[in-house]
């Protein structure tokens, strides 16, 4: 898959990752690569962002095996966010589904 | 590259964030990597799935804002990384020339402040010798006043009785334990000679001190330069000496040869009696010089003393009469 088509896209699956249930970092780049073939490394950057962003808040919770994990949740303006961004890419991809069997139609 | 490496090396590029931001960030690729062996993955192939370290920095940093230029030069960082760490060596070695030059200029000061003192105590020992011929003066000017007490005391107009009672006394410079009246009389003098004694006679006495101190001063180092001056010479004609005498020694090992060196030798001959003679001459300058010197010194102190209390004595004799007058 394109990289540039990848990288629009990834942020709309993380948060709609998140927003089924609450998830820590390793969990959420599985749950993705299920998705679409992305780099490992460039999802904890996104994460970050969101968080930055106030989209996501974080909590540590202790696990049974190794050190405490850090969780992923999706707050109300992550919300908003994430239905804006589904409206968009619906929009988008409409169009450019429209548009290419438009291309078909006169063909 | 293991997992260490990878996360300290991507420190490097995230050092432009707070400090809590990178821990934040580094332990979530550290879990991730734990995740990945739990796996069954060998630390190298979770560490390559992250993608080149460039682009996977390039993208944390984004997250933050941060200008792209500034994660377009990671290299730049990182060489800044090592300097910091070759500024550190090097100010760890300055710092250790730095307590070393301490250390080494205590000591030379230490040394500097030892030689002074070494100069100072030699110093003072020889202004001491300087001063000795001096010192015996002044113990010698003593005597002098003594004498000079008994002889005003004759002019003092005392009774003839009294005045030969303290001249017994006078003489054996007090060493005889003197009696009630002795002492007496022996104040009397003191005050009425303070009083006969003007400004002239003070002054007088004065210069000729001085006078004689110089004298003194001047004799014992013309006395110093002389002997100096004979010492060189003969030690410098000894040497001449030598040298006649071994040009000697070889003309007579090489006179038997058939070299024709009877006249050199005759010369070296005459040359190294002539040195020796001079060598000898001069030593004995010195003894003499020395004698005569300790002679003449002695004489004028005497002939000093005796002309400081005949002088003051003139004068004060000559007030007495214009005071009775």
């Amino acid at each position: 898959m394109n990289p540039q088509f990848k990288k629009g896209v990834l942020e709309l699956i993380v948060l709609e990752s998140v927003r089924k249930k609450d998830m820590y970092g390793y969990e959420l780049v599985e749950e993705v690569s299920q998705v679409i073939d992305v780099n490992e490394g460039t999802i904890y950057p996104l994460l970050k962002r969101l968080t930055n962003e106030r989209y996501f808040e974080t909590y540590l919770r202790e696990s049974s095996e190794g050190p405490p994990r850090k969780y992923y949740h999706l707050t109300a303006a992550g919300i908003l966010y994430r239905d804006s961004l589904e409206a968009e890419w619906d929009e988008f991809q409409m169009r450019v589904s429209r548009f290419l069997k438009e291309g078909k139609g006169h063909e | 590259m293991n997992k260490e490496t990878f996360l300290e090396e991507l420190r490097g590029y995230l050092r432009i964030l707070e400090d809590q931001e990178q821990e934040d960030i580094l332990a979530e690729y550290a879990q991730h990597i734990d995740m990945k062996l739990q796996k069954g993955l060998t630390e190298e192939e979770a560490i390559r799935d992250f993608g080149p370290m460039r682009e996977l920095a390039a993208e944390i940093l984004e997250a933050y804002h941060v200008k792209p230029e500034f994660d377009e030069k990671p290299s730049s960082r990182l060489p800044k990384l090592k300097e910091s760490r070759g500024i550190t060596n090097a100010g760890e070695s300055l710092h250790k020339t730095g307590s070393f030059l301490k250390e080494k200029c205590i000591a030379c000061i230490h040394g500097i402040r030892q030689g002074f003192q070494w100069c100072g105590r030699k110093c003072r020992a020889l202004a001491a010798w300087m001063w000795k011929p001096f010192s015996k003066l002044s113990t010698k000017k003593k005597g002098t006043q003594a004498e000079k007490a008994v002889i005003n005391m004759q002019e003092v107009g005392q009774p003839e009785a009294d005045n030969q009672e303290f001249l017994a006394n006078g003489a054996y410079g007090g060493q005889i334990p003197l009696g009630e009246g002795d002492l007496k009389i022996v104040k009397t003098v003191n005050i009425e000679q303070r009083q006969k004694s003007s400004l002239v006679s003070v002054f007088i006495r004065g210069l000729i001190k001085i006078w004689n101190l110089f004298v003194r001063f001047c004799i014992w180092w013309v006395r110093l330069f002389w002997n100096l001056l004979w010492l060189f010479m003969a030690l410098l004609f000894g040497g001449m000496t030598l040298i006649t005498l071994a040009g000697v020694g070889t003309i007579l090992v090489l006179l038997p040869q058939g070299y024709p060196l009877a006249g050199t030798l005759l010369i070296c001959l005459g040359g190294m009696l002539c040195m020796g003679a001079l060598s000898c001459g001069s030593y004995s300058l010195i003894l003499h010089g020395k004698k005569e010197g300790q002679d003449a010194f002695e004489e004028e102190t005497e002939d000093a003393a005796g002309n400081i209390t005949e002088q003051e004595l003139h004068d004060e004799t000559e007030e007495d009469y214009e005071k009775n007058a």
